[in-house]
């Protein structure tokens, strides 16, 4: 045995003969083995691991083995997949399937030693018992279970974005499953506030590609980025993706068209350096445009060719007065069937209410609107009293649109007149009933029947 | 009651109140004060005092966020929250039903955090899935978001 100052000798002869002997007793193990310096170089490399991953190990020898490494060749694609989980720390171990493109997979004990530039990591292949997956990895996995709930959650408010029978609500619908069934990165399109984040969790949750339902979906505050804060928040997506067991990570890009072009260009890059396995999901308030200067659009040259391939355009909620009774009904089922409110449906005179106003939060103002109901609402039926103030109290003073004509008949026009009459009555008598009976120039019993004849109704209903 | 009638641009709360702007409030979710240090120490560089809203939380009290979060206010706010882990002995998986949850509120807040070192990689990540959209990397980049918000303004 070497003494310890011959070892720190790198120049010396016993330290290389010590490094010949440690590289036989490797090779006898039968197992790939692999050592990464903290400048994630590729520092020692066994012919085991040379044949499984069908490189000459003097082609890999030396080189830098990182998780966005190039993968646009075998060798690079290789050096990607063997690299060492990020996160590791010294005296720590992770246990991974690591999977070669066109190799077998196998379980990969990464151990981290020595400290700060003298750290390295040591990788060796094997299936023994002891190399059951360590403690950090079974709670990672425990954190992605509950993590399933809140996604399945966000997946459901992304289809009913889409519910109706509208011409907007069919193309919508269609062009979810087109985006489903492709990895290519995409661009949801519309006003603030119109759901785009929780399609882009439906699309991924429809993912066909195997497992991809399981890949990690990040949302990305791109405004607020730089390049420093964009690396770190994109650190352990890159991590998750150096695991090299194929994964891909799903990135939501809010308010891209808000962001610094250096930005989304280096957004791209980290994409472009992942071989396939980034998807960028671009939330933008306008139809990305190629071809312009810089400075006339707000994707840089790069991210609007990414962002060009495929646009799903989500009109305001306004524009799609023929599906707000439908959407409205399905968030409110939804929370029912959730147990989390008595209400089963709204009544006529509350979707009334939803179709007068004009929606300037779109859809996540609605979804906003049916929690506050169904919190505040003591019956099976949502009433106009239940909504928000915001709503019931709204006035369109002739700005909006024409109301649509909703399907009722003689009866319930009267009936609905005279309840309105009687409510402004009320309002003005600050809810004094034989003052609003006087008001109207009937008798109080008469207001009476009336208002019990309607919570009759609206019960049937 | 009175009726208030509201134009397109404007709501109103359930006190009644029409919103005219919004407000900023701030959450600092920290077993220490580093990070609301920080905070009100570059409020103090900003011209503007709409950041100066802020509300420090520990490992006792965060259990309390979401309620606060919820909470109607007068004007329309946006959250903005600030999360260090570890937090005292509170669990990740507790962590992020609180971040979670915060992301479910309607004016979607934004969370960051920053890990301090030896939280493993596949942590941060769940976080970030539950809804953390930005990843500090130390004090200073905190100054460097805040003045970007107030630039979007």
């Amino acid at each position: 045995m070497p003494a310890p100052d011959d070892l720190s000798t790198p120049g010396g002869k016993v330290f290389r003969k010590a490094i010949r002997n440690i590289g036989r007793l490797f090779d006898s193990i039968g197992e790939a083995i692999w050592i990464v310096d903290n400048g994630h170089a590729l520092i020692y490399i066994n012919a085991q691991a040379g044949q499984w991953l069908g490189h000459d190990v003097a082609d890999l020898a030396g080189r830098v083995c990182h998780a966005s490494a190039d993968r646009s060749n075998a060798v690079g694609d290789s050096l990607a997949a063997i690299a060492p989980p990020l996160g590791l720390t010294t005296g720590s171990a992770v246990v991974v399937d690591v999977a070669p493109l066109g190799r077998t997979s196998r379980h990969v004990r990464f151990t981290m030693h020595g400290q700060g530039d003298d750290a390295f990591v040591m990788a060796v292949t094997g299936s023994r018992a002891e190399n059951r997956r360590d403690d950090e990895v079974e709670a990672s996995e425990l954190l992605r279970q509950r993590l399933e709930s809140w996604r399945r959650q966000h997946a459901t408010s992304g289809l009913i974005v889409a519910a109706g029978s509208s011409a907007h609500a069919i193309r919508i619908r269609n062009q979810i499953q087109l985006a489903a069934s492709t990895r290519q990165s995409l661009a949801i399109v519309g006003p603030r506030g119109s759901g785009g984040e929780s399609i882009a969790r439906r699309i991924h949750s429809l993912g066909t590609r195997g497992g991809e339902a399981a890949d990690p979906i990040i949302l990305v505050e791109t405004p607020l980025m730089d390049a420093e804060l964009l690396q770190a928040t994109l650190s352990p997506a890159a991590a998750h993706l150096g695991r090299g067991t194929g994964a891909a990570v799903i990135l939501v890009l809010r308010g891209l068209d808000e962001s610094p072009h250096e930005v989304q260009d280096q957004i791209v890059d980290f994409a472009a350096g992942s071989n396939g396995s980034v998807r960028l999901i671009g939330i933008l308030s306008d139809s990305p445009q190629i071809g312009l200067e810089a400075s006339q659009t707000p994707l840089s040259a790069k991210m609007a060719l990414a962002m060009s391939i495929f646009d799903l355009r989500l009109p305001a909620i306004a524009d799609r007065a023929d599906d707000i009774p439908l959407i409205a009904t399905a968030l409110v089922e939804n929370r029912h069937a959730a147990g989390k409110c008595i209400a089963e449906r709204l009544s006529r005179s509350a979707l009334d209410r939803l179709l007068l106003y004009p929606w300037p939060e779109n859809f996540e103002e609605l979804d906003a609107a049916m929690r506050h109901a169904c919190s505040v609402c003591r019956t099976s039926a949502i009433g106009p009293d239940d909504l928000p103030l915001s709503i019931r109290s709204f006035r369109s003073h002739g700005v909006t649109k024409p109301r649509p004509i909703v399907a009722t008949n003689l009866d319930d026009a009267m009936r609905d007149f005279e309840l309105r009459k009687i409510n402004q009555a009320l309002q003005s008598a600050d809810g004094n009933r034989s003052e609003a009976a006087r008001l109207l120039g009937i008798s109080r019993a008469r207001l009476l029947r009336r208002l019990d004849d309607s919570i009759d109704q609206e019960a049937d209903e | 009651m009175t009726v208030i009638p509201l134009d397109w641009n404007n709501s109103a709360d359930d006190s009644g109140v029409v919103a005219s702007n919004t407000e900023l409030h701030w959450h600092i979710i920290e077993s220490s004060d580093r990070w609301f240090q920080t905070h009100q120490r570059a409020v103090a560089t900003m011209p503007d005092s709409r950041c100066a809203n802020v509300t420090r939380w520990d490992a006792e009290s965060v259990i309390g966020l979401p309620a606060r979060i919820k909470q109607p206010s007068a004007k329309e706010t946006e959250h903005f929250l600030v999360w260090e882990f570890p937090l005292g002995q509170v669990a990740p998986m507790r962590v992020i039903d609180l971040i979670a949850t915060v992301s479910q509120h309607k004016v979607r807040p934004i969370q960051m955090v920053h890990v301090r070192p030896g939280v493993a990689m596949s942590t941060l990540l769940a976080f970030q899935e539950a809804g953390i959209s930005l990843v500090l990397h130390d004090l200073w980049t905190l100054r460097n978001v805040m003045r970007r918000i107030q630039c979007r303004r």
